[in-house]
């Protein structure tokens, strides 16, 4: 019997008001399993990264949510956070395990290749990441991954795979049953029209739900 | 104004879509994402665009705060001076917020273009392409 372990995996709005948002994230994450929370400023500069993550570390760990800073491992090791998520432009793997250390949460984005999610795994990486899964606007996401990639990860390794792109409680589905082991949203709980802690319990029942249909079937 | 509007995230974003704009020479509408007034203060906003338009003068650029379903902080944008809020109301607040609005020479969309699609530049790996082909299909 195959079992579904999936949780969400949260990212940050690009640029938020850090008197603001903390408020508003720490209602998400008492809305429901929250697995990770990636701290992901689009152009800010360090001092606001730094700042941003100040006010959110302790949110998360009263939590036991792991906060991990976007492209920066300098500054995840600075500020504490749990971890760094890389992409493939952000420097190399092993740069970024010495900067933060071997207890430290080091994930790389993958896009919709075997070859770099198995390159990563075998340096090391504690995930890696595949997608765009779905369009995250009106235009298609240069790379576009497959929910069957998911499956073929699932099945030849042990490391855990993030998906992530224009993921929704609508869409989540096909991923949850593919064996993603964390679904990676953004709008779908920032931009929800309730609330994000709506979202996220939305998200998690729909886990749950897909998680039994698939056991059961 | 502009029936193409484009959703920005963050200055990077605004400063994409202007300078586009302005290349253009053509009048933008900027919106923020659903609902960000919960997470992105309306000062943020405000000097967010203002960052961005600093090199335009003479573009014309309509700046939309959407405050979801948050009446208060549709009032609260108005208060900080943001010129186009979007919020998504029962029709018995319609009204007020409306005229609150036009005291300061604000407009507040109640979500009834929703049908006019929006050029979302979240994630999107060349924003400033994104945005030409948008605007050129709008001309």
């Amino acid at each position: 019997m195959q079992t579904l372990d999936c949780r969400l995996y949260l990212i940050t709005p690009p640029q938020f008001d850090p008197s603001v948002f903390p408020d508003m994230l720490a209602r998400a994450l008492d809305g429901g399993d929250v697995a990770a929370l990636q701290l992901r400023l689009k152009g800010a500069g360090d001092d606001a990264q730094r700042r941003a993550a100040e006010v959110l570390l302790p949110l998360c760990k009263d939590r036991d949510v792991p906060l991990l800073m976007n492209d920066r491992p300098d500054l995840a090791a600075k500020t504490g956070c749990d971890g760094v998520h890389i992409g493939q432009e952000d420097g190399d793997y092993h740069q970024a395990r010495d900067t933060v250390g071997n207890d430290a949460i080091v994930g790389v984005t993958c896009h919709d290749s075997r070859h770099l999610a198995i390159e990563a795994a075998a340096q090391g990486a504690d995930y890696v990441a595949f997608g765009a899964f779905f369009p995250t606007s009106t235009k298609q996401p240069r790379v576009r991954a497959e929910p069957e990639l998911l499956t073929w990860w699932r099945n030849s390794t042990t490391v855990p795979c993030v998906a992530i792109g224009g993921i929704s409680v609508e869409n989540c589905g096909v991923l949850i049953r593919a064996g993603a082991d964390f679904l990676a949203v953004i709008s779908a709980i920032w931009s929800h029209p309730c609330n994000p802690e709506t979202a996220v319990a939305a998200f998690n029942k729909e886990i749950e739900t897909q998680s039994r249909t698939t056991i059961s079937a | 104004m502009n029936e193409r509007p484009i959703i920005v995230h963050s200055l990077e974003d605004a400063e994409a879509a202007l300078a586009v704009a302005a290349d253009l020479g053509v009048p933008v509408t900027l919106r923020s994402a659903p609902g960000a007034a919960r997470y992105l203060g309306a000062t943020v906003f405000r000097d967010m665009i203002s960052e961005a338009a600093k090199p335009y003068s003479g573009l014309s650029v309509t700046a939309v705060f959407d405050c979801g379903g948050d009446p208060g902080l549709a009032l609260g944008a108005l208060r900080h001076g943001l010129k186009a809020v979007r919020i998504d109301s029962a029709a018995d607040v319609r009204g007020k917020i409306a005229d609150i609005a036009a005291q300061s020479g604000a407009r507040v969309d109640f979500g009834d273009e929703d049908s006019i699609e929006a050029l979302d530049l979240l994630d999107l790996d060349d924003p400033e392409a994104a945005v030409r082909a948008w605007l050129r299909e709008g001309k």
